[in-house]
């Protein structure tokens, strides 16, 4: 996953991108994939933790992050 | 360790600062239907299968009792002909007869149709711009109202009489101009432009036609209920002006159809509670210069949409889903444009069969078909739907079950909801065999894998 650390999401799931001026909203476990994936962890890592503790099997798991990632690529916010 | 609750990971592009500003949550109230007249969705769809149209027998016969008071309150020499092209399923068709309806038919088809539910000819309306030589004989020879839509049409109706050895009872259609656009001026004998008087003329000198009925219909979903106050002034004035010139005795006016549902037409800004005028807004403007008239002629209306559109409900399934390349979700349900023709100039009602959180996002509702323009809602904000949820569309009660085609898929089947929840069946699904019952295959094509 590209960086993105120069993104600020604040506890309300605010989100300001500042190169383009445009906000965002993201729900709690969107917040939670984007810091795994600050943290460098890859669509089969963060599905597997996901599906550990949480109520989803690895396949939707690993389904959603990916789609996660295109969203974010869509956005203009990853490369 | 119990697992924590899973929701799917959302984000969602803020177009502007509204939602900031305000506070506004993203988790949008969604419309949910777990029934129909009691009836539960899942239970419809245990009996019935998935997709099913679905009718309420209730709807209808309380949607047809207060448009009749409407109008026989204000002005009790009147008469409904229900629209067939509008619904001709045998279950509705009888549901309005039994109400007392009278039948409005525009082909030979129709005409059919009717006569075989058991519809005497001299309670068919029988309008249409093309009326087979064959049709006519025996539409006249059964005493139907005859509408004539052109000229052509009065030379054939006197080779008939004349073949029947019978002057003919007929009414002429008139268009005319009330007011409202696009001007329907295709159909029947211009008022302004002198037509609908020469058409008069015409069938009086030809000596072989009665004229005894004055009919227009200005057009449908008509959103203005004072165009029809001043289609029935027009009317009421020529059927004067005719009889006072040319001693004919004018039975009924037909003021047609045309009255809104509670349907969103696309363009229309304000939510159909809003725009629709009421029946009793339509019955005021076309009764008032009917109840100032001295003759008070026989008022008839041809109503369609409005007595059925909301009584009818698609319930389809979602299939599939996929995030398009413009951030929209699009969901494929297991009915398409195929089944609901008028989704191009109406957005339904999108009703979830279950409750459904979770942030809102921008979706389309596509159908089946293989096919780019299967798109039944472009635009819609919705929580993360799942596959196997049911979504329930209305109203599409009016010209789906018609005008729908059978492209691609089998048609599915069409239930009615009886008055004391009974769960009856008006269509079958289609099978390979109705589909191919009119096809012929030529002997030499005949082809066979094996050989
Ligand atoms: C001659 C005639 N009568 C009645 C109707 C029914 O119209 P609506 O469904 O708008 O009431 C139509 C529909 O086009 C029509 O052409």
């Amino acid at each position: 996953m590209s960086n993105f650390s120069h993104l600020a999401v604040n506890d309300n799931g605010f989100l300001f991108d500042p190169t383009s001026g445009q906000s965002f909203t993201l729900n709690t476990m969107a917040q939670e994939v984007m810091s795994a994936m600050k943290e460098g962890k890859d669509v089969d890592q963060i599905a597997r933790e996901l599906s550990h503790s949480y109520e989803v099997s690895y396949e939707s798991a690993y389904e959603d992050v990916l789609e996660f990632g295109t969203k974010l690529k869509l956005y203009g916010l990853s490369l | 360790m119990k697992k924590k609750k899973y929701e799917r990971p959302v984000i969602q592009k803020i177009e502007n600062n509204y939602y900031v500003k305000h506070g506004v949550s993203a988790r949008g109230y969604q419309k949910k239907r777990e029934s129909i007249d009691n009836v539960k969705i899942a239970d419809i769809v245990k009996k019935f299968g998935s997709p099913v149209f679905v009718f309420s027998e209730k709807a209808i016969r309380e949607k047809f009792k207060k448009a009749q008071a409407a109008f026989k309150s204000r002005y009790p020499n009147f008469q409904f002909g229900w629209s067939y092209k509008t619904n001709y399923l045998k279950g509705i068709c009888s549901i309005f007869h039994q109400e007392g309806a009278i039948a409005e038919v525009v082909s030979d088809f129709e005409y059919d149709k009717a006569r075989a539910l058991g519809i005497k000819g001299e309670n068919i309306i029988y309008n249409g711009p093309y009326k087979s030589m064959e049709s006519l004989t025996l539409a006249a020879s059964e005493n139907a109202k005859i509408h004539i839509d052109n000229f052509d049409e009065i030379n054939d109706l006197e080779k008939v009489a004349s073949k029947l050895d019978k002057k003919i009872p007929v009414t002429i259609r008139i268009n005319m101009n009330t007011g409202i656009y696009p001007q329907w001026s295709r159909f029947g004998f211009n008022l302004e432009s002198g037509q609908a008087i020469n058409a008069v003329k015409r069938i009086i000198a030809g000596q072989k036609l009665l004229l005894n009925g004055l009919h227009t219909h200005i057009g449908t979903f008509i959103l203005d209920p004072k165009a029809y106050g001043v289609a029935a002034s027009k009317m009421l004035g020529f059927m004067d002006e005719i009889e006072n010139e040319f001693g004919l005795d004018i039975e009924y006016i037909d003021l047609g159809g045309g009255f809104a549902s509670l349907s969103h037409l696309k363009g229309v800004y304000q939510p159909p509670e809003i725009a629709v005028p009421s029946i009793e807004e339509y019955a005021d403007e076309i009764t008032r210069p009917f109840i100032n008239n001295k003759k008070r002629p026989r008022l008839i209306l041809e109503t369609g949409r409005h007595l059925i559109d909301e009584a009818g409900y698609l319930i389809s399934t979602i299939v599939g889903q996929k995030l398009l390349c413009d951030g929209r979700r699009s969901y494929i349900v297991d009915a398409g444009v195929n089944f609901l023709y008028t989704a191009t100039w109406y957005t339904y009602n999108l009703e979830l069969e279950k409750d459904t959180d979770g942030i809102t996002e921008p979706s389309l509702i596509n159908g089946p078909l293989c096919m780019n323009i299967d798109v039944i809602n472009e635009s819609i904000m919705l929580p993360r739907l799942e596959r196997g949820d049911r979504i329930v569309f209305s109203p599409v009660g009016a010209y789906n079950v018609t005008q729908w085609m059978q492209f691609i898929r089998y048609r599915p089947k069409i239930a009615l909801i009886g008055i004391n929840g009974e769960m009856e069946l008006l269509r079958e699904k289609e099978k390979l065999a109705d589909v191919e019952s009119c096809e012929r295959l030529p002997q030499r094509l005949k082809f066979s894998d094996e050989s």
